[in-house]
Order: structure tokens, then sequence, then C-alpha cells
């Protein structure tokens, strides 16, 4: 009886467990009018969603045809243009460029009963107008304030400001090897006016010598460089014709000799030469580097041609120059100028001088130190002789502080033994801030 | 038996040990000397090294081989220190540096291939 009270139990609880799952499931089946209403403004949503976004498709595509349209258009357009260009169009871009430099000084000049003074020592631009990858036209000129004389007596008094074109050459650069130069040009005898001048030169002064050539002159040059190899070694030249050394009064006497003037404009206004023929001249140079900041330069030129009005007497000049670097702290240039020129009164008058400078900065010493890494110590030895009688040397102890790349601060002292009718004064200390820009 | 009649067990034992220790103090003792040569060698290899790398630090750099090109930075080094000291790109625009550059090649002679490198890595860090 036990076991049949079991078994029905037993089987009761399986029916109730089959009937509640069967049942459960049709209650589940059931959705409220809610979950229906929700459901049905989804769908209406995405719908609505769906054809803004095949509308958008289409303006797209309407763009994308106009711009492809577009597009082609342009292409056509640059294709006409090139056809339109085969004959080139030169066009010159007239682009301007202002360099230079300028130098303020405090000099005393020992000797002579004379006093240290303020100067402006020299402002010198440089005008750069470049019409196009080959052609260039470039001026220099030396602008520069001096004591006014008295008209009664040579007594300073005011002042004259006197603007010098230092040169002005149009410069052509044929091809890879040959650059035209012409006009009033630097002329290449050694390397110190055309590399050296200004705030380049690492001393308030320059050396002396350098009033035995002639600085510019008149004429036409083509220059040009030849490099060996790909070590940056090479071989640079310059060659050139220019109106050439004049007569100061028209004499051929040695005191008559003028390397600054005979410019091809006459006082009348006519053009010429001041005398029968012009001079030719040119540079040869052999450049070697063996590593960066090491490398060895030599250079030989020359200039030779009639100075007198008569054309009876030649003026002639060879310089070599020459210049190493070891190392990006020390370098040493120099130049030997050799002169000659025939005259009626004295013969052949031979002028020459030498010049070596050297330079030291202290940052090869490695010492880390702010100010020691910015300062170059240099130093000079130059000699002259103008062969009428007046001979000088120089020692000149110096240093430049380089307060910016292109602002220096510079100072020396000459030691000066100069003797004869022209004889310089006497030792001179000299400070000098310039500015390269 | 050991002849006092007790096991020889741990005379064997300890013989063996013995012999064991005598083993392991050879091979520690190999095992030293071996250490100690090799901490020589290690220090002398590695003093070795140091000079050398000290050695190759202070040396000038090699030159450079024939036939590789400069680059414009080289050739900067090498022509335009020569004269001044160094420019630096950002002082001037690009179309600026194309005039300086036009201007310097004329100036200073350079081959115009030279001269468009130079260019080309002033351009490269030019001022606005």
């Amino acid at each position: 009886m036990k076991k049949n009270f079991n078994s029905r139990i037993l089987g009761t609880a399986a029916a109730s467990c089959v009937l509640g799952l069967t049942v459960s499931p049709r209650a589940s089946a059931a959705i409220s009018d809610e979950d229906f209403n929700a459901l049905k403004s989804t769908v209406q949503q995405l719908q609505s969603e769906r054809a803004q976004d095949k509308q958008q498709i289409q303006q797209l595509q309407q763009q994308l045809g106009e711009t492809q349209s577009l597009a082609t258009n342009a292409v056509e357009k640059a294709d006409a243009v090139a056809q339109a260009q085969a004959t080139p169009v030169r066009n010159a871009l007239h682009n301007f460029t202002m360099v230079g430099d300028a130098e303020i000084q405090y000099a005393k000049t020992f000797g002579n009963n004379t006093h240290s003074g303020f100067l402006l020592a020299d402002f010198a631009p440089i005008f750069l107008y470049r019409a196009n990858d080959s052609i260039l036209f470039e001026a220099g000129f030396d602008v520069m304030l001096q004591n006014g004389a008295e008209p009664v007596s040579s007594h300073d008094s005011g002042s004259s400001t006197s603007v010098g074109i230092s040169f002005a050459q149009l410069d052509y650069l044929i091809n890879d090897y040959v650059t035209f130069v012409g006009g009033y040009m630097l002329l290449p005898l050694g390397t110190y006016s055309e590399r050296s001048a200004g705030f380049l030169n690492k001393m308030p002064d320059g050396p002396l010598g350098r009033e035995f050539l002639p600085g510019a002159g008149a004429g036409a040059q083509l220059r040009g460089a030849f490099p060996i190899g790909e070590s940056g070694q090479m071989i640079t030249y310059s060659v050139y014709g220019a109106n050439g050394p004049s007569s100061l009064d028209g004499l051929d006497v040695a005191g008559s000799l003028d390397l600054g003037g005979n410019v091809g404009l006459l006082n009348t206004g006519n053009t010429g030469n001041l005398h029968s023929a012009p001079s030719g001249g040119g540079r040869l140079g052999w450049f070697y580097p063996w590593a960066a900041h090491k490398d060895l330069e030599i250079g030989v030129s020359g200039q030779s041609g009639v100075w007198d009005d008569a054309g009876n007497h030649y003026w002639s000049a060879g310089v070599l120059d020459v210049a190493l670097h070891l190392g990006p702290s020390f370098e040493l240039k120099g130049e030997f100028i050799n002169s000659w020129y025939g005259t009626s009164d004295v013969g052949t008058v031979h002028p020459w001088a030498v010049w070596t400078q050297a330079g030291y900065k202290l940052a090869g010493l490695n010492l880390d130190m702010p100010v020691i890494n910015d300062i170059e110590l240099v130093g000079r030895f130059d000699k002259e002789n103008d062969a009428q009688g007046t001979s000088t040397d120089r020692y000149t102890a110096g240093f430049v502080y380089y307060i910016t790349n292109t602002l220096l601060f510079e100072g020396d002292y000459e030691f000066l033994h100069s003797r004869g009718p022209l004889a310089l004064p006497s030792n001179e200390i000299i400070l000098q801030m310039s500015y390269g820009f | 038996m050991a002849k006092n009649g007790k096991s020889n067990y741990r005379g064997g034992l300890m013989l063996r040990t013995e012999k064991f220790n005598t083993r392991t103090g050879r091979a520690l003792k190999f095992m030293k000397k071996t250490q100690t040569t090799l901490w020589h060698t290690s220090l002398f290899v590695g003093v070795c090294v140091i000079s050398l790398g000290l050695s190759l630090a202070c040396a000038a750099p090699p030159e450079k081989k024939a036939g590789k090109k400069l680059t414009g930075a080289e050739l900067y080094a090498i022509n335009c220190n020569r004269c001044h000291a160094e420019r630096y790109p950002t002082e001037f625009n690009s179309g600026q540096w194309q005039t300086l550059l036009t201007h310097m090649r004329v100036r200073a002679n350079l081959p115009a291939k030279q001269a468009k490198e130079i260019l080309k890595y002033m351009k490269e860090e030019a001022g606005n």
C-alpha cells in the first residue's frame, strides 16, 4: 500500500511537471501591446533613415560626377597650356636680397699726437637681384663717414659721407663650368678681395700690400670650376680682360700710377679707355680637401697691360695665395704679392708685399667653457716695400669673440715698424664690432 | 668485515665519501681554478675591448671612400666654413637661399653640382 501510494505521488508530480512545461511557453509566446508598438515604431524609424541615406548617396554620386568633369577639364587645360608653351617664354623674377656688413671701431694710434676715438669704420651693403637660376646682378657699396676739411685750412671740421661702389657686376651662369661676369667686377688677384673683405676678415684692418693691386676693374670675365672626383677636390679658373691701371695725370713717372680709375666713362661723357689697350689677367687655383675642415688651396694669379696714356709702359702683377685648414679650429692663409711697372723717370718700379695670418679657435682645446669656446686667437705678419723708399713690417696679435655666428667683437694690437717718406703711423690698438647680415 | 669486527659499511662510506670529497675537492679546485682563469680572461678581454673602443673613438674619422658622393652638409662644411662662420638655414627663406647660393657660387667659384647640393641642404631647413 505504501508502494502504491508512493507511485501515485510520483506520477502526479511528473504529470504536473509536464503540464507546467507545456503551459508556460504558450503563456510567454504572447506579446504585449506596448512591445509591439515599440517594435513597430523602431521599424518605421529605420525605414525613414534608410530613405535618407539613399537620398544622400544620390547627392554624393552627383557631386562626384561634377568633380570628375572639372578634373578632366583641368587636365585638358594644362595640356593646352603646355602645347602653347612650345616656344619657351623666359620671364624674370626680380628676386631681391640684401646682404653685407657693417663695422664700428674704437681705435688709438700711438705717436703722431693723436687721441683715441670712435668711428663708423664701414657700412658695406650688397644688393643681389636674381632674375632666374642663371642670371644675377650684384652690387656692393662702401659708405664711409669721415671728418670734412675746412675749406680754408686743412683742419678737420664737420663731416662728409662718401659712397663708393666696390663692385657692380652682372653674372650669367652659361653652363655648369662657365660663368660670364661683366661690369665693375672684383678682380681675382689673390683671394683677399673676393673672400676676405669686411666681416670675413678676422682683423679690424686689411693686410699690407693689397694697395699694390687693383681690387676691382671695369671689364669682362669667364670663370668656373672643374671638380675632380667626388671628394670635393677641384680646379678653379678665372680669365678676364679689364681697362687696367692708368695714369693720375697723364704722365708716365713713378708717382703717377693710378690703380683705382679708368672705369670707361670719361669726364667728357664719352666712353673709352685712358690708354691704348686693355689689360688681361686670370687665376688658376687647386683646392684639395682630404677630410671635413681639412683642406689646402693654392692659387696663382696675375694681370698685365699698359698703364700710361701713350701705352709705352706695362704694369704687371703676380700673386701666390695659399690657405690651409687643419680641422675646424686652425687656419693659416697668406699671399705673396709681386708687382712691377715701367716708368720714364726711375725705370722699373717693383713694389712687393707678403702677409700671412693664422687663427686658432679655443674650442679646439675641448675645455667646454662657454666664453672660451667662442674665442678665436688670430695673429698676422705682413711686410711691404713700395720700391720708392718706404717699407713697413707689422706684427699683429688679436682675437675674435663670436657673440653670434654673424656678430663679432674683434680686437688687435699692431706693432709697426715703418720707415721712409710715406711711413705709416706708429703702433695701433683697434677694437671693433663687426656685423655680417 | 673490518679488523675490529665492526661493519665496514661506515668505513666504506667514509672511504667513498672521502674519495668523493677528494674528487669533489679536486673538482672544486678545478672549478675554482677555471673560474679564476675565466675571470682573468674576462678582465683582459674587457680591458682590450674598452681600449679598442677608446682608441676608435679618439681616432680621426676615416676618409670618404673614393667614388662616394658627398652630401650637402659635407659640401657645406668643406666649402663654406673655409671663409665664414656657419650660416644657419633658418636665417633665410628658400627663395633667398637660391639667390645667396648663386652669389656664392660665383664668388667662391663653386662647381655647379656642389652648389646645387648645398642649396638643397639649406632649403630643407630654411626659415619661412
